[in-house]
């Protein structure tokens, strides 16, 4: 699949498609509710490009409709997150790239590679950490690791250096003894991370990794997801904690009743805002009046004091669209400036705009 | 208390009713039921049994106490483990309900359940009395002879389940404490059928079987029977389950305070394993062996330089023993020494394991089997089976036969390794479900038909000790037979060698849908998986006798009354045979990709 396809329409209920193109029919949620809109997807690489290219990907579960008509793609070397609300498609999409469930309709390709056809070679290529511990507790930390190492057909000498890294890389190496019943959560969850990485694959997918972790550990776990990147590995990370994603990710895929609502850059995404552009302006000392200077300005549309501090609020007029504008403006009014910067969107703030309410 | 026992009691019995495990169980009885009442009206059709009621009867009863004996082992002994499995039971002491009332509730339902799966066969059995042979009296009896049986079972299940911490220990606890006086009774019945005892062994035998329910049976079954329908046996059973649920109350508080941390003994085993590895059990091997052979030879020699006998090469049986009790004995000291002695390995863990898919063979072999600790512990255990059988037969009845004891060896190694497969396969495939790792495992590259070849292999490879006592024993057993009928060289011994070689093939076809059944139930149910195998194993296999003997018989008449004479004799025995494989291979096929299928869902589930 060398061809350059199409960019592929945004997904949304509102927008399904052709009906030929949705064999299992419409999600029986989404012909009672109205979804909020999904956003601009960007054009799709060629599927042996991606890391992970998705298209049209549906699956059922009896009379459940699991994931609807999935497209998206994940660039190499990539940290993705994946998110959305309990029983949005996650688990079952992450299922479907790692070859643990065939796919029903559409393709999912890993490096270029079919999971439903080239499924041994996808394995190879892939490490898949469940949201769930799947462990041997019997077993100890390097006997475990031994034996994934050995299933892989490493040889000996390789297993010693391989395993010695992993741990080295999990901060693990002080417990490598130690039977893994005895571990913490939070060290289970690295040995895991560890198992992951014994056949050194391309491609990371980790389904709530964080879950269940405390503080200390859950910082742990993103550093070496960093350390990880850096290495040149692609990350698939499917989460609940939205402001450790935000901080990581380059890219984030959001699903909401097994529909994609965004697909792309993270910072596109928390940059967008459908009214206005908010900045954060910073002064080093107290300026008497400056909310009715901000406002006189007519690129400004809106200026407020942030809880008696020294910073500032400022909403743009539409139609502003440079920073450098602003900035202009701002400096032109000859203050102390501290800082002055464009204010993100928490991701929080988009995955409540773009994801439906109720619990499902 | 009250509502607490009585809300425990009600949700055991909407479990139950919810369960399609308790239903299939009782369809199962019910198709037992059929199958029997059908041979009854053929036999009595045919005139080919001279009592059909009593032929009936006999059948349902035996049916019965193999089924109550069953559910000792299972059915009763997850009563309060299910709760320590599922860590529920400190959730029900908070809730204020005391240990009698955890233990009526949990008991009570089960025994509910058991007591009615009899009371509602009673009306249907006295079509026995119908068909002729049986009195109402033997009915009853029998009927009261089991009630007293599963009160007993009721007690020891529970007892098992409140000592033990998993249902899997519970019920091994339950399996020795019902085989373990079993098999003593089988082989005292066994001395005793040979040999004249005093008269106080005779009075021990007696006192034993009040406990016997199976004396009981054959004594109520016995022609004339006019003794009370109540016997000594149900006041002992019932007195015996209300002791045992007295001391089940009396021990729940202790053996169930702390919550089971499996950290520490699994601490132990792991130094244990390190420790003895399979290494140190083959060089031990290899020295065991001379050591064995000299043992022979210098008793040989020392027994013809003391008694002036000849040295013979058939061995006889005070050799046999000597040369097991120094492998059973010999073979663990030899292996200590050998541990001591050898260096520990430096680098850890790291490279013990086999490569590819050999990783699974190890990893089953070591962390399901019990590694070379439980390959030393059956070798030790076969070899002491072994001298037992030769010291019963040469010491107690005085009657040992080379050939005799080569087809117990045989026996008892073809059971028991057939069991320990089955148990090993079960084991291996329902922890991969417990402990959630089947998704990983289908995740290596490698397909789901090469993963259970590892585990197959890894239960093979455990085999070893029961597989050269089978070995051993069948060589002995089988060879002259067959050698024998092959020389003879006319027709009928031909037919006989065929029909000796289907029969294997049958066998080993059954053996094959009994393991896969128990790989197929390991994957659906908790526990009980390889009696529920084994139940199925021994339904298929009645019918498959029943209805090729039905077919042979068939064949015969009609071969004569059309005068086909000889050859349709033949075929009238032989393609029963023929249908009876092709039936179990194509049962054997469907498990296997069964199983398959069952496997790959469960990954994608889990």
């Amino acid at each position: 699949m060398n061809d350059i396809t199409p960019p592929v329409p945004p997904e949304s209920p509102a927008d399904p498609g052709p009906p030929d193109q949705a064999p299992d029919g419409p999600s029986p949620v989404d012909s009672l509710e109205p979804s909020p809109p999904a956003m601009a997807a960007q054009p799709l690489l060629p599927a042996d490009e991606a890391a992970i290219d998705i298209r049209d990907l549906s699956h059922r579960f009896g009379n459940h409709m699991a994931v609807d008509r999935v497209s998206f793609q994940v660039t190499p070397r990539s940290l993705h997150g994946f998110v959305g609300p309990n029983g949005a498609g996650k688990t079952t999409v992450l299922k479907l790239i790692c070859t643990l469930l065939k796919p029903q309709n559409g393709s999912v390709r890993v490096h270029g590679k079919d999971v439903d056809r080239q499924t041994k070679d996808v394995r190879r290529q892939i490490g898949f950490m469940p949201d769930h511990f799947s462990m041997y507790r019997q077993m100890t930390v390097t006997e475990y690791l031994d034996f994934f190492a050995a299933a892989y057909g490493l040889n000996t000498a390789d297993r010693h250096r391989v395993i010695g890294d992993v741990l080295a890389l999990t901060d693990m190496d002080g417990r490598r003894d130690s039977l893994i019943s005895g571990l913490s959560r939070g060290m289970q969850q690295r040995v895991g991370l560890a198992r992951v990485l014994v056949n050194d694959p391309d491609l990371l997918l980790l389904d709530e990794p964080a879950s269940g972790l405390d503080p200390r550990a859950r910082i742990e776990l993103m550093e070496i997801l960093r350390a990880l990147r850096q290495m040149g590995k692609t990350i698939f990370i499917s989460s609940h904690i939205l402001s450790e994603l935000a901080e990581l990710c380059d890219s984030v895929t959001i699903i909401d009743r097994g529909h994609i609502r965004y697909s792309g850059a993270m910072r596109d995404l928390l940059e967008q805002n459908s009214d206005v552009n908010v900045y954060r302006l910073s002064v080093s000392e107290e300026q008497p009046g400056l909310e009715e200077r901000l406002l006189a300005l007519d690129e400004v549309m809106s200026a407020e004091r942030i809880e008696e501090s020294l910073e500032f609020r400022i909403r743009c007029n539409p139609g502003t669209e440079s920073d450098n504008r602003l900035l202009a403006a701002v400096l032109g009014l000859e203050i102390p400036i501290e800082s002055f910067q464009r204010e993100l969107r928490h991701l929080n703030e988009a995955f409540m705009d773009l994801t439906e309410q109720g619990v499902r | 208390m009250l509502r607490g026992t009585l809300a425990l009691m009600t949700r055991g019995l909407r479990f139950d009713c919810r369960r399609w495990q308790m239903h299939a169980l009782r369809f199962l009885l019910v198709g037992f039921f059929l199958l029997f009442l059908f041979i009854a009206w053929v036999s009595s059709l045919t005139a080919l049994g001279s009592a059909p009621g009593l032929d009936f009867f006999w059948s349902i009863t035996f049916t019965n106490y193999a089924f109550v004996t069953l559910a000792g082992m299972s059915f009763f002994t997850s009563t309060i483990t299910e709760e320590k499995e599922e860590q529920t039971l400190g959730l029900l002491k908070m809730a204020g309900v005391n240990p009698l009332g955890i233990l009526l509730g949990k008991l009570g339902p089960r025994l509910v359940n058991a007591l009615l799966l009899l009371a509602i066969q009673f009306p249907f059995v006295q079509l026995a009395v119908t068909l002729g042979g049986v009195l109402h009296r033997q009915v009853q009896a029998v009927y009261i002879t089991l009630a007293g049986y599963i009160v007993l079972m009721a007690g020891v299940g529970l007892i098992a389940s409140v000592i033990a911490h998993e249902t899997r220990r519970a019920a091994l606890l339950v399996s020795l404490a019902i085989l373990v006086p079993l098999a003593a009774q089988v082989f005292v019945y066994g001395i005793f059928s040979s040999v004249t005892f005093s008269t106080g062994v005779y009075e021990t035998i007696d006192w034993f079987s009040i406990w016997s329910v199976v004396e009981r049976l054959r004594t109520v079954m016995s022609l004339g029977f006019d003794g009370s329908p109540i016997g000594r046996q149900f006041y002992t059973h019932m007195a015996a389950g209300a002791a045992l649920f007295a001391v089940s109350w009396l021990v729940f508080e202790r053996c169930t305070r702390q919550p089971h941390s499996p950290t520490r003994s699994r601490e132990v085993s792991h130094n244990v394993r390190r420790r003895i590895r399979f290494r140190s059990l083959g060089t031990a091997m290899l020295i065991t062996a001379p050591v064995l052979l000299a043992v022979l030879l210098a008793y040989s020699h020392v027994r013809s330089a003391v008694t002036g006998i000849a040295f013979q090469r058939v061995p006889t049986y005070e050799v046999v023993v000597a040369v097991c009790v120094t492998l059973a004995v010999g073979l663990p000291i030899i292996t200590l020494i050998v541990v001591a002695v050898r260096p520990t390995a430096e680098g850890g863990d790291i490279g013990e394991c086999w490569p590819n898919a050999r990783s699974i063979v190890w990893k089953d072999l070591n962390f399901v089997s019990g590694g070379a600790v439980g390959m030393l512990a059956r070798f030790s255990l076969y070899s002491l089976i072994t001298g037992l059988i030769a010291f019963v037969m040469g010491v107690l009845s005085g009657d040992w036969d080379p050939t005799a004891q080569a087809a117990w060896m045989f026996g008892v190694g073809l059971v028991g390794g057939t069991l320990e497969l089955a148990s090993h396969l079960g084991r291996s495939l329902r922890s991969e479900v417990q402990s959630q790792t089947l998704s990983t495992l289908t995740l290596l590259p490698r397909s789901i038909r090469s993963l259970l070849w590892a585990k197959v292999a890894g239960g093979l490879a455990s085999l070893i000790p029961a597989g050269t006592m089978t070995l051993i024993g069948g060589a002995f057993t089988f060879v002259p037979l067959m050698t024998d009928i092959a020389t003879d060289g006319n027709t009928d011994s031909l037919v006989g060698v065929l029909l000796v070689l289907m029969t294997v093939v049958v066998v080993v076809l059954e053996i094959l849908v009994f393991l896969e059944l128990t790989a197929f139930f390991a994957l659906t149910i908790r526990w009980g998986y390889v009696v529920l195998a084994l139940i199925c194993t021994y339904f298929m296999n009645t019918t498959g006798w029943i209805v090729g003997a039905l077919l042979s018989l068939g064949g015969l008449i009609g071969g004569s009354s059309t005068g086909g004479g000889r050859i349709i004799g033949i075929l009238a025995v032989v393609l029963p045979w023929i249908l009876a494989i092709g039936i179990t291979l194509a049962v054997v096929v469907a498990l296997y990709y069964a199983i398959q299928s069952r496997i790959r869902r469960l990954a994608g589930q889990s």
